[in-house]
């Protein structure tokens, strides 16, 4: 037969593109890499607060930090415990992963040390020209005598005959932090003397949760490497805390949540669809369409973005939700293709509007503008398409029509399509008591307090209080961003915020801060520290009726009038640091970029927050950011996404309008959809109290889903057995699967599974009631 | 300072290996004294302390009082010319300055801040401890002397330390230490005179 000879071909074209297109995607998939850095989530900076805290959780101290105790059983063992602080600090400081590794070891502070004392004479705040005067020598030389009597000799002696005028003590004691953590063994102990401390800056940012979790596998395995080698076994223990160390553990608990909830959710899918269509074979192809969608939809990402996102693999996947349906649809509709051959033209033309109206939603996600929602919205069209492609024409050549006698049980379910439109008056009663509760929740109805966002906010636990507060580091949660034009017009104004720093320290508003002008002082202060040195001969003139009363030896101390001559010519910047960890942290904390910079002043121990805001409120160029305030650009990420959905919204209208070219229909679709969301919305606010941007990423894929029930029921000319079932089947296989993330302990999947399980179940009873075309009245009741 | 340091290093092994008997014996010996010192479980003495430094006309000197506690506190107060007062408690210092500006001046700060201290603590301590292992941590230790009057010669193992301090002498009789001198790399040189006084009854 001629059309047997017309098809046979075909069959093979397209299973034959198939192979091709996955091997191709395979490829893509297997090279692409799979980023994890949240960032990509948050929105592009509206504002320059904002910006600053963008920058500042990307690439800040304060997310990449990391504190580690390490606890010996008892105080005998603290000397073992000191040892290994030494090794493990010499371990990560050799590791490339690590920026700075600090444990309390003076010996690990002489190169920094030599760099200040380099710099001494225009670091130090005592540089006047009074200093230098005649009378200000001599009260040195009387300063000096004292201490070279004193028991303090050893400090002072190494440094005395350089300087006679102790500038480097004046140095050290304003740099030295305000709480400094209790020396023992020559390393960082906590107050009970048994844990000794350490701290480790990663050079990756907080965010870079693989990064982070590199580093934290490495400062374990360093720990045992270093303690396995000794002799006996002395029970010590390691903790580790720190925003990176909490990022691991909460996406590996994440990872274990979603896998071991999908392999529920998989199974139970899979016994229903077993229990109610009794054929594993469709079982087996049902996953094709969703297998081959979600590689078409990363490949399609990995292509345009160049990597993956941790996020768009993990989001994307719940997508399966809406895939398997197509496979119910086409097995279903098989049924009744035998009896009509051109009885599934309307349902054909549904799928087709069902993939265009879903993926209108996430056309509006992809022109957000965000990096993050932009993938997401790829990966969901891709893989939306390519699934109903496969369902429609690779299916069809597998899935056997079943014995009528299979679906016979479930008939009576495809008569409540019939009894629905009963619903219709209390349909409109909740979507109008629906729209009431929304309204009058206005701005509350949204919680943008997401944990989720901000390493710095999510729990931080005991051990991680205790190690901070002996650590002195406080929470870190407050950084003041000094800006100017220049570098040297940020370090300006950062000097001229110190008074006021300096003020709320004495009143116990915070303990300490840490600017950096300290190290790299403005040009007009370094010019006015040089012109306070007088040059050699006049120093020389000055030296010898000054200390001509004293004990010292004028002779002795010419390495000092040498250094005073060469500070005469000397200017600073943050170079002179490079490769210490003064340079490391100052690097942290001048940032220049755009032709802006900035300089970042860390308070510490921030007692009195609204004191500090309030003292800092008229300065120039001053901004306070609380790392922890991410609310704002939560808001602003969810005032686009909502704007997204609008958008969304307003073109599955077009495309129904233009498609159906009957705006009674289209009228009747859109509603549907509308009134599902809305009461799908009130009724999370009634359960979850308060919405997020999960919950709102959530309800467009809810809409999606139910745009497809609404467009099922809204095309048929009268309710139809096979449709109904199908729709039923569909949306039956959706609310397992996500019932089943709902049940997560995981915020993050429990709040979209919660919405589209309710979302899915909302949508199939309003597409019945309202989608199906009004029936005459005096048709038959069933 | 390099070519010295090599040379006195070697004249330290030509002696081991010239002396390879002896030193067993000079080990016995050592043995014994720090067995000795190691009896008594609190000192205390008056001490006179006398500095020569390069950075100064003229040598300055200063006394007070000094009370050890075996195994690790050792506190020492300046009477003269200035009144202040160190206290190492294991290897926390705690010291406390005279009056400046008005402002008594009170530290705390580890041992390992200050290596110069540290040498003179370290190598005090332990002997007055009898804790040779302790001592021998940080110093090559010799002997000489022989009956009730014995002198120490201690040289820093650590590189660092040995940058700043070029030998230690310790001289006593019995379990009394009697006089620390401490040699710098610079030339500069500390001598510490101790006369016991009796433990006051308690």
């Amino acid at each position: 037969m001629s059309n047997e000879i017309r098809r046979r071909p075909a069959w093979a074209v397209r299973w034959s593109a198939w192979l091709l297109v996955t091997i191709a995607c395979g490829w893509l998939v297997a090279r692409a890499t799979i980023v994890t850095d949240i960032t990509a989530f948050l929105p592009g900076p509206a504002t320059r607060e904002q910006a600053l805290l963008a920058q500042q959780l990307r690439d800040g101290v304060s997310a990449r930090v990391m504190l580690l105790g390490i606890e010996a059983g008892n105080a005998d063992a603290a000397l073992t415990a000191a040892q290994r602080s030494q090794q493990l600090a010499a371990a990560l400081r050799a590791d490339p992963r690590f920026a700075f590794v600090a444990n309390g070891d003076p010996a690990a502070f002489a190169a920094d040390r030599d760099r200040l004392f380099d710099a001494r004479y225009l670091l130090s705040a005592q540089i006047t020209p009074q200093r230098f005067s005649v009378e200000g020598l001599r009260d040195a030389a009387t300063e000096l005598e004292a201490l070279l009597r004193s028991s303090a000799a050893p400090l002072v002696k190494p440094f005395a005959a350089r300087d006679p005028t102790g500038e480097l003590l004046a140095i050290l004691s304003a740099l030295k932090p305000a709480r400094a953590p209790i020396a023992q063994h020559g390393v960082w102990f906590d107050e009970t003397g048994r844990t000794a401390l350490l701290l480790a800056t990663t050079k990756a940012p907080g965010f870079d949760v693989d990064a982070q979790a590199e580093a934290t596998a490495a400062v374990r395995a360093a720990f045992s490497a270093v303690n396995l080698n000794s002799s006996e076994p002395n029970g010590l223990q390691l903790h580790l805390t720190g925003p990176g160390v909490f990022a691991v553990a909460s996406r590996a608990a994440i990872q274990q949540d979603a896998q071991r909830l999908t392999l529920i959710a998989g199974v139970a899918v899979a016994l229903l669809l077993l229990l109610v269509l009794r054929s594993p074979r469709f079982l087996l192809w049902a996953a094709l369409p969703t297998a081959t969608g979600a590689l078409v939809g990363l490949a399609a990402v990995a292509a345009v973005f160049g990597s993956i996102h941790g996020i768009t693999l993990g989001f994307g996947l719940t997508l399966i939700g809406e895939a398997v349906d197509y496979a119910v649809y086409v097995q279903v509709q098989r049924q009744s293709e035998n009896v009509r051959p051109d009885a599934n033209k309307p349902l054909w033309r549904a799928l087709w509007l069902a993939v265009l109206t879903s993926s209108a939603g996430f056309i509006a996600m992809m022109v957000s503008g965000f990096q993050g929602l932009m993938q997401l919205g790829l990966m969901s069209i891709a893989g939306i398409a390519v699934a109903a492609i496969v369902a429609r024409f690779l299916l069809p050549d597998v899935l056997r029509p079943l014995e009528p006698a299979r679906l016979a049980p479930f008939a009576p379910l495809a008569r409540l399509a019939a009894y629905a439109p009963r619903l219709r008056v209390p349909i409109w009663l909740a979507a109008a008591a629906a729209m009431v509760l929304l309204v009058a929740r206005g701005p509350a109805l949204w919680n943008d307090e997401l944990a989720a966002i901000s390493p710095l906010a999510r729990g931080s636990g005991e051990m991680d209080a205790h190690l901070r507060g002996n650590l002195g580091l406080g929470d870190l949660r407050f950084v003041v961003a000094v800006e100017g034009a220049t570098l040297d017009e940020a370090l300006t104004r950062a000097e001229a915020l110190e008074p006021r720093l300096k003020s709320l320290q004495g009143s116990a508003a915070i303990v300490g801060f840490d600017s950096p002008a300290n190290l790299v002082p403005s040009e007009a202060t370094q010019a006015a520290r040089r012109a306070s040195l007088p040059d050699e001969a006049e120093l020389r003139a000055r030296l010898k009726p000054a200390w001509a009363n004293s004990a010292l030896r004028p002779e002795a101390f010419e390495p000092f009038v040498a250094d005073v001559q060469r500070a005469r010519s000397q200017r600073l910047a943050a170079s002179h640091y490079a490769g210490t960890a003064l340079g490391q942290r100052l690097a942290a904390q001048l940032v220049q970029k755009d032709g802006r910079a900035a300089a970042l002043i860390t308070l510490t121990g921030v007692n009195d927050a609204a004191a500090v805001a309030a003292a800092l409120r008229s300065a120039a160029g001053v901004t306070l950011i609380d790392l922890t305030d991410v609310q704002t650009l939560v808001a602003d990420y969810r005032v686009h996404a909502a704007w997204a959905a609008l958008g969304g919204g307003l073109l599955i209208v077009l495309i129904l309008a233009v498609q159906l070219r009957d705006a009674r229909t289209t009228a009747r679709i859109a509603t549907a959809v509308a009134v599902s969301i809305a009461i799908t919305a009130a009724a999370l606010v009634l359960i979850e109290g308060r919405l997020t941007l999960f919950h709102l990423v959530a309800l467009l894929l809810a809409a999606g889903i139910g745009s497809n029930y609404a467009l099922f029921f809204g095309l048929q000319a009268s309710p139809s057995a096979p449709v109904t079932l199908s729709v039923i089947l569909a949306s039956a296989t959706t609310l397992i699967a996500f019932t089943a993330l709902a049940a997560s302990s995981t915020p993050v999947l429990h709040m979209i599974g919660i919405t589209v399980a309710i979302g899915a179940s909302v949508a199939l009873v309003v597409s019945m009631a309202l989608a199906a075309p009004v029936p005459e009245p005096e048709v038959r009741p069933a | 300072m390099n070519h010295r340091d090599a040379r006195r290093r070697f004249l330290i092994t030509l002696a081991a290996l010239v002396c390879a008997a002896p030193a067993r014996a000079n080990d016995d010996e050592l043995t014994r004294l720090f067995a000795e010192l190691g009896t008594r479980r609190e000192r205390h003495a008056r001490f006179v302390e006398r500095k020569h430094s390069a950075l100064l006309k003229a040598p300055i000197e200063s006394s007070g009082t000094m009370v050890f506690r075996s195994p690790d506190i050792l506190e020492r107060r300046t009477v003269e010319p200035q009144r202040e007062s160190v206290r190492i408690e294991g290897s926390v210092v705690t010291y406390e300055g005279p009056p400046v500006r008005g402002r008594t001046q009170k530290q705390t700060f580890a041992l390992t801040e200050a290596p110069l201290l540290a040498a003179l603590v370290e190598s005090l301590r332990a002997t007055l401890a009898g804790n040779l292992a302790e001592l021998r941590r940080h110093y090559d230790v010799t002997k000489t002397g022989a009956g009730q009057a014995w002198g120490l010669t201690l040289i820093p193992r650590e590189r660092a330390l040995r940058d700043t301090v070029d030998r230690m002498e310790l001289r006593g009789a019995g379990s009394d230490v009697n006089e620390v001198e401490i040699v710098e790399a610079s030339g500069d040189l500390t001598l510490l005179r101790i006369f016991p006084l009796p433990t006051p009854a308690k």
